[in-house]
């Protein structure tokens, strides 16, 4: 079904497309907060995802759709951030942090708040890997096309993110 | 903290996820989308018509010029044949032209999602110089193919594609009217062989050696940039005043291994060079994109 969708909307047709986007829409918001795009520009990140699949889904011919979703929302989020930064606003940081607060703190518990900032606290390298597979579904061998690197560095990615996450539990001395 | 009692947490993290609200709308997407595609085919097609147009004057000029030519040629006899010798020329200019205009209505057609949003080959974009004075800049597009990415470059700067047994390599050359300055100021080189990204790296380092090169330890100067990707690492050489900085960068189809230049202190003829070529880096990254396949 969806590689009838891909094969049509690559053929132009914007109504194959449009239910590309709903039925991935979920996913790449829920990826993006997930990586540490603030809820105030999710909507920004994700129009800026399905921008750039249209204009490269007629190139994509190899792998899983959702593979190359991750690595072009990956990629949108890094040129997001880069180019806020270079617009030097450092109020935008502040603006970011709180409404990503006022946002967790609608939504979560204390509990998976918490794990959430861990997450969040972690660098890139474990983050991805850890969200992609716990949250996504994604196996090694997914996340390691999405990253471009072997499965086994995946492997000891996801490894050291676990034992970071059980360390920094401890940490604040609680017990999951 | 248990095994179990991860898997558990996370597993409660995601149900929260999934319950969160979505934000955009797949039908406010695809109006965007639809909306900027509608920018670029009016353009697209207001410069179809100018090509066209030029092409049905371009064929109907040519048709007289070569029916005068044959008329001024000819005797006096000859001239009641000059409307019938014109017409079937330019009829088959309006011919041709149509057949042209077919083709190219169908190539647009399929090349205009292809270029759907891409930019032009030559643009003028605003700079801030190291003062902070506003200034202007014209700059090249760079596209290479085996490369995805974009980016754009001083225009009066050099581009050269180099290849050798291992890889390819596109490089930006400085030059401010007297020539090429040496060594090279961005290169993106990518390994074609199959190679893991150690052996990769191994292979670079051992370029870098038989070009004279010594790696030192790194001042992380590329990294100092907002680098569009993933970094990896950044890596140092040094020969007599020059210092080749390194960064390998990850994408969707490997390692791009990007390379600035600087000169030492003690290098003074070409140190003033060091700010420049600072800023034009920033530039490239700035302007950097990269393409999915």
């Amino acid at each position: 079904m969806e590689e009838q969708l891909i094969e049509r909307a690559k053929k132009g047709d914007d109504d194959a497309f449009q239910q590309l986007i709903e039925q991935h829409l979920k996913t790449v918001e829920k990826f993006a907060f997930q990586i540490g795009v603030s809820p105030t520009h999710i909507e920004d990140v994700t129009q800026e995802v399905f921008l750039k699949v249209y204009r490269f889904i007629h190139k994509h011919n190899r792998g899983k759709f959702t593979t190359w979703l991750y690595s072009i929302t990956l990629n949108v989020i890094r040129d997001f951030y880069r180019k806020e930064k270079q617009m030097k606003r450092k109020t935008v940081e502040l603006q970011k942090y709180a409404s990503s607060q006022t946002f967790i703190n609608d939504h979560f518990d204390d509990d998976a708040s918490e794990l959430h900032q861990m997450i969040h606290r972690l660098d890139d390298k474990y983050k991805i890997p850890i969200v992609l597979h716990y949250f996504h579904g994604q196996n090694y061998q997914e996340i390691a096309k999405v990253l471009g690197v072997t499965e086994g560095a995946i492997k000891t990615r996801i490894l050291r993110a676990k034992q970071k996450l059980k360390a920094e539990y401890e940490k604040v001395g609680e017990q999951l | 903290m248990s095994r179990n009692n991860f898997e558990e947490s996370m597993e409660r993290l995601n149900k929260y996820y999934n319950e969160m609200p979505t934000k955009s709308s797949s039908a406010n997407i695809m109006a965007n989308i639809k909306k900027k595609k509608k920018r670029n085919w009016s353009w697209a097609r207001s410069y179809k018509r100018w090509q066209v147009a030029a092409l049905v004057v371009f064929t109907l000029g040519i048709g007289y010029v070569l029916g005068a030519s044959q008329l001024s040629g000819e005797n006096e006899s000859a001239m009641p044949l000059e409307s019938t010798a014109d017409a079937p020329m330019e009829s088959m200019s309006i011919t041709m032209a149509d057949e042209e205009h077919d083709q190219e209505e169908a190539m647009e057609e399929s090349r205009i999602l292809e270029s759907f949003g891409n930019e032009d080959e030559l643009k003028t974009i605003s700079i801030v110089d190291e003062e902070g004075m506003e200034d202007e800049k014209v700059v090249n597009k760079l596209e290479v193919e085996g490369f995805s990415f974009t980016t754009f470059y001083d225009a009066n700067f050099e581009m050269e594609q180099v290849s050798n047994e291992q890889g390819h390599s596109v490089q930006i050359y400085a030059n401010y009217g007297d020539g090429r300055v040496e060594p090279v100021l961005f290169e993106v080189y990518k390994f074609t062989e199959s190679l893991n990204y150690d052996q990769q790296v191994a292979s670079y380092k051992a370029m870098m050696s038989d070009a004279g090169y010594t790696e030192v330890e790194t001042s992380n100067y590329m990294t100092s940039f907002d680098v569009p990707g993933q970094v990896v690492e950044e890596f140092m050489f040094h020969q007599d005043g020059v210092y080749v900085h390194v960064i390998p960068v990850e994408h969707t189809d490997g390692y791009y291994f990007m390379r600035a230049s600087s000169y030492s202190i003690e290098n003074v003829e070409m140190i003033e060079f060091n700010e420049g070529f600072g800023r034009e880096v920033r530039i490239i990254f700035e302007q950097f994109n990269w393409i999915y396949e």
